[in-house]
């Protein structure tokens, strides 16, 4: 992020904080039938992903304008809401902990898990941070809050920016397609939309079976997150799991370079991969083998190589010479060599 | 002042042929004029390394020590079939590859002396900048005489026990001949040797210096003769090495 100029990723910011609050303005007005208050926001994954990908001031920026420009459009002034457009920036910027710790690129799975846990924090704690201001200032009450406020949006929230960011990520090149990368993004959607297939299922029966008049929302948002919390426990399941087929691929994939680099003593560091009982064991092994042949030769020629002596019987050399040099035309030739040598000087 | 240079290995098949070549190319390359004569009369190669064959050699080097013919007339000049892309120019002087010339040669012999008068007049009719002589292995009378005439002589060998003793043999032949320079340069070593371990002990040995060590190369294998690796593969590691070896011959 550090070359990306920081004139550039405000500008991008300010753009991103524009579209951002139109899309806000937009979804505002568009209400799910019979539920009020639940309002769907893909767009949150917008400032989520600027945080990450121009880091937590970028987000900060997106997420915040955007609030503001949202309630612009309907006519709200600065003093409206100030704590939920805080709340927004937060959205934003809470990812942009990418940058702090690091991580340029997500191309390990452990990047990637961070990038999830990163988009549910954004997706709560900001929420929870504007609730609890509007709670002190508004006097609300906290079960109301937590269940007309609180809940449904960090629901929908989670899932949007689950789903969207990291599509926003890969096509901004920000995800290298590393084996473990692959793995966990097959994971996490798969999981992802059964997880939300269930949600939607029941809430569409609890809904058929009592109508929207009568209909508990508070059941809705408890099996939601009932539902993220299965989605959670998933997740860190497949990450452990994706970790144990990638590490060892890793391990071999090291031991390549460093052979390419002519390190082939290798043996200790692929013993522990070599002893697994599938095809990357296998691998392990035979490549393991195949290294320790060539270190073993390679050493054995380098001892040759010191070993080198090169041998002259000088006798038998003083004999070859003499038999060549004591002759006549030996002799002759020599003067004459001399003479052409010295009439050219 | 043109330079005659031997390229010289006590046993055969070391690469004198390949590396003549290959020097002469890059000399012609660096604008040079130059001249290449195949004195290896009983086993002569270098021509096939420059794609001539019967049908394009009408005198040969033979012609001229039985009196037949002028040297510059078995001279052929490659500068074009090369795609030399310079001033210099690069001919070749054959040895006739017929079987019937090389025994009538071992047969008769010739007169040395008009051998080291076609040197003279090839560098004064050609206005060669380098006579580079590609010998018969062993230190028969011809390549005593080629050694005798040069101002610079190449010794090449192979990292082989074999090699270690006839090379010796030759720098002190031609020490008592006081050639002026005289140069190893290692051919076909092996890819494990360390070049400068090799180098120094070479160099101490025969108290002379190594001006390259060429490793063995499969690429200069496969191409087995048919043509000069170094205009193919310019920026091969063997390449390198023969441009540094031109270097020193240029001085
Ligand atoms: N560095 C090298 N690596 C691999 N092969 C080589 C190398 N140098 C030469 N050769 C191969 O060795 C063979 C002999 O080479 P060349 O004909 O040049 O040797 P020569 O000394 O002229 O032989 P002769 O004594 O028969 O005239 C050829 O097949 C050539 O391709
Ligand atoms: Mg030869």
């Amino acid at each position: 992020m550090d070359q990306r100029s920081s004139a550039k990723t405000i500008g991008c910011a300010i753009v991103a904080g524009i579209i951002y609050g139109i899309s806000n303005y937009i979804s505002s007005r568009i209400n799910l039938p019979g539920c009020s208050f639940i309002e769907l926001r893909p767009q949150v994954a917008l400032p989520m992903f600027m945080g990450v990908y121009f880091g937590p001031l970028a987000g900060f920026i997106t997420g915040c304008l955007g609030d503001r420009v949202g309630y612009a459009f309907q006519g709200l002034t600065i003093g409206y809401a100030w704590n939920w457009s805080i709340g927004n920036g937060f959205i934003g910027m809470l990812p942009g902990a990418m940058s702090w710790l690091k991580i340029r690129e997500i191309k390990s799975v452990r990047d990637y898990a961070m990038l999830l846990i990163l988009i549910v924090a954004a997706s709560f704690l900001p929420i929870v941070f504007a609730s609890a201001i509007d709670i002190m200032i508004r006097e609300l009450s906290l079960a109301n809050t937590i269940y007309s406020l609180i809940l449904p949006a960090f629901i929908t929230d989670a899932v949007f920016g689950l789903i969207i960011v990291p599509v926003l990520l890969i096509v901004a090149g920000y995800i290298r397609f590393t084996i473990g990368i692959r793995n966990m993004l097959l994971s996490t959607y798969l999981l992802l939309f059964a997880v939300l297939t269930t949600y939607l299922v029941s809430a569409i029966s609890m809904w058929g079976s009592t109508g929207s008049q009568t209909l508990n929302y508070s059941d809705i948002y408890n099996i939601g997150i009932l539902s993220l919390v299965v989605l959670f426990i998933g997740l860190s399941i497949s990450a452990v799991l994706v970790n144990k087929i990638v590490a060892p691929v890793m391990t071999l994939t090291d031991a390549a370079r460093e052979i390419s680099g002519g390190n082939y003593d290798l043996s200790a560091r692929l013993e522990k991969a070599a002893k697994r009982d599938d095809e990357i064991g296998c691998l392990a092994a035979v490549f393991s083998r195949m290294a320790g042949e060539i270190y073993n030769r390679e050493e054995r020629l380098k001892k040759e190589v010191r070993d080198l002596k090169i041998e002259i019987d000088k006798t038998k050399q003083k004999a070859e010479v003499s038999k060549i040099v004591d002759t006549d035309y030996f002799r002759n030739l020599r003067t004459k060599a001399k003479e052409l040598r010295e009439k050219h000087e | 002042m043109p330079k005659i240079i031997s390229i010289h290995s006590f046993r055969g098949g070391t690469g004198k042929s390949n590396t003549t070549a290959n020097i002469a190319a890059i000399l012609a390359l660096n604008n040079y004029k130059v001249g290449v004569i195949d004195t290896d009369i009983q086993s002569p190669g270098i021509h096939i390394i420059f794609g001539m064959n019967e049908d394009n050699i009408h005198y040969a080097l033979n012609d001229f020590l039985w009196g037949k013919c002028a040297i510059e007339q078995a001279a052929y000049e490659q500068t074009r079939n090369l795609n030399l892309n310079s001033s210099g120019r690069l001919f070749l002087i054959p040895s006739s590859f017929k079987t019937g010339d090389i025994a009538r040669m071992l047969h008769d012999g010739y007169d040395m002396n008009l051998l080291s008068e076609g040197f003279k007049q090839l560098v004064k009719s050609l206005d060669l900048d380098f006579l580079l002589i590609d010998t018969h292995p062993g230190l028969n009378e011809e390549t005593l005489l080629s050694i005798a005439l040069s101002d610079f002589l190449l010794i090449i060998l192979r990292p082989d026990n074999q090699d270690y003793q006839g090379t010796g043999i030759t720098v002190e032949v031609a020490r008592q001949l006081e050639t002026p320079k005289m140069e190893l340069l290692v051919n076909k070593a092996p890819s494990v040797f360390s070049g400068a371990d090799l180098k120094t002990k070479i160099e101490t040995i025969y108290n002379c210096p190594v001006a390259g060590i060429i490793p063995h190369s499969e690429e200069l294998m496969a191409l087995a003769s048919g043509g000069i690796f170094s205009l193919k593969y310019p920026e091969h590691p063997v390449t390198k090495i023969y441009r540094e070896v031109a270097a020193r011959m240029i001085g």
